[in-house]
């Protein structure tokens, strides 16, 4: 079981930021379905855009995204979404964490130290910032990452999202840490939305302040979950709706949504209702 | 439970990046202390395109994007809109009416909608309307919405106009 912790909890615990520091590195690593480029493409582009946004699906499909995301940190993800003995059992136990952007340090800081720093130890830090078409010579998102970042360059409305000379690295160009969400805005959805529709439309649009706020690769759809924030970030989005869930203001997605496959992963919407039979869960810290 | 449900009436685009929206919201202080909760709703809200964030201003007709976001100035509120991004396909591929929204008449199999679909966006506006209500004798008669381009980079965020695309604005409140 998977246990995601809060950044700033992990931060202040060297040894598990440093794995998973590691856990990304070798998953950028990977040039195949089962490494980052293949998750950060098959978000919005160059591949088809699967995300459903402004849909009653938006939690359920990015709850299916992220479990596949992080078996694949693990190691643990086989062919066709299959789980598997982790290739690096050192990685194996390795929780996504979310990113409390509403916190009064992340009003004081802004992005989260870890995201922050360009290097480590003198190398690049694979936790702020990835080359678009890294496994370039793959097919699942080789072929189409040249035609994206063509158009992200030849767009002047689009500058900033990418780096202008080869790799293409993504960027960022975060804004005042006050204008990030508050918590009385949290509170405010988590107690006072009755319905999934409510629920769900008031989550995604504090999603799409974060994102923006971000600026740079997240701050459009195409190149976002390229940026490694992106998935601390939707951690986040999906603790809260795991808190809700937990409410007595709780409700399920429509009847009819139900048997939704939340393609391409094959899991339906009721598959992914209780992450307790997903085999994670969220803690603010962890004690061994 | 739905109290007043008032749409555009006229719209009318003063400036870059402005547009001012009259509303008859025919409710009087004293039906308003009923009211629990007002929402703006924005409805099939087009996301193709940039990222832009909307700021809503409440009886300000001269509300522009350098308007501090203050109670005084009857700010009311945000919304980000998080862009698509311009089309990568042939023609239609981002249309909501492509292949991939196409249902069967019985589908053994639901699918997801087209991930352009316009949406709907709500933004609760309780706070600002009640200082309008009680500030007004005539309540609410304009909604200023102010669309400002949200550039990957801060530099190049300007008031721009066009941003918003959707079919129908309103206001609705609860009791």
């Amino acid at each position: 079981m998977a246990i995601r912790l809060s950044i700033r909890s992990l931060e202040q615990s060297s040894p598990s930021v440093e794995v998973l520091r590691a856990a990304y590195a070798n998953f950028k690593s990977i040039t195949d379905e089962r490494g980052f480029d293949w998750f950060a493409a098959t978000h919005g582009a160059p591949t088809p855009i699967w995300c459903p946004h402004g849909s009653p699906l938006f939690l359920p499909w990015h709850r299916a995204f992220l479990y596949y995301f992080e078996l694949a940190l693990q190691t643990r993800l086989g062919p066709r979404f299959t789980e598997v003995a982790p290739a690096r059992p050192e990685f194996a136990d390795v929780g996504l964490p979310w990113w409390d952007w509403a916190s009064d340090h992340s009003h004081t800081v802004g992005l989260p130290q870890s995201y922050a720093v360009a290097q480590v130890g003198g190398e690049p830090n694979p936790m702020a910032s990835s080359e678009i078409g890294h496994s370039s010579s793959q097919l699942v998102s080789g072929v189409w990452s040249d035609l994206l970042v063509n158009i992200v360059r030849t767009n002047p409305q689009l500058a900033g999202l990418i780096t202008d000379t080869d790799p293409p690295m993504t960027l960022r160009d975060p804004d005042d840490p006050d204008e990030l969400p508050r918590q009385s805005t949290i509170r405010n959805v988590l107690m006072n939305m009755g319905t999934f529709t409510d629920f769900t439309t008031s989550v995604e649009q504090m999603h799409d302040d974060v994102h923006v706020w971000v600026g740079g690769a997240m701050s459009s759809v195409p190149t976002s979950a390229y940026d490694p924030i992106f998935w601390s970030h939707h951690c986040m989005i999906d603790r809260l709706w795991h808190i809700w869930q937990n409410s007595s203001n709780a409700m399920n997605p429509p009847p009819d949504l139900m048997d939704t496959v939340l393609a391409p992963f094959p899991l339906t919407v009721a598959q992914v209702l209780d992450i307790d039979r997903m085999g994670y869960e969220y803690a603010v810290a962890a004690v061994a | 439970m739905i109290g007043y449900d008032n749409t555009i009436s006229e719209k009318s685009s003063p400036a870059k990046g402005v547009e001012h929206i009259s509303m008859k919201f025919d409710l009087d202080i004293e039906d308003w202390e009923t009211i629990t909760r007002a929402d703006l709703v924005f409805e099939d809200l087009s996301t193709i395109g940039s990222s832009y964030a909307l700021r809503v201003f409440f009886n300000n007709k001269k509300a522009t994007a350098k308007t501090k976001r203050t109670a005084k100035n009857g700010y009311a509120g945000r919304l980000t809109i998080f862009g698509h991004g311009d089309c990568l396909g042939s023609e239609g591929h981002c249309s909501s009416a492509s292949k991939m929204d196409v249902r069967l008449d019985a589908p053994a199999m639901p699918v997801l909608q087209h991930p352009t679909a316009p949406m709907k966006r709500i933004l609760t506006v309780t706070p600002a309307l009640d200082r309008v209500m009680r500030r007004y004798s005539k309540g609410l008669h304009t909604v200023t919405l102010v669309t400002v381009l949200q550039a990957p980079l801060r530099k190049k965020r300007k008031p721009m106009s066009g941003l918003l695309k959707c079919r129908r604005v309103s206001l609705r409140t609860y009791s």
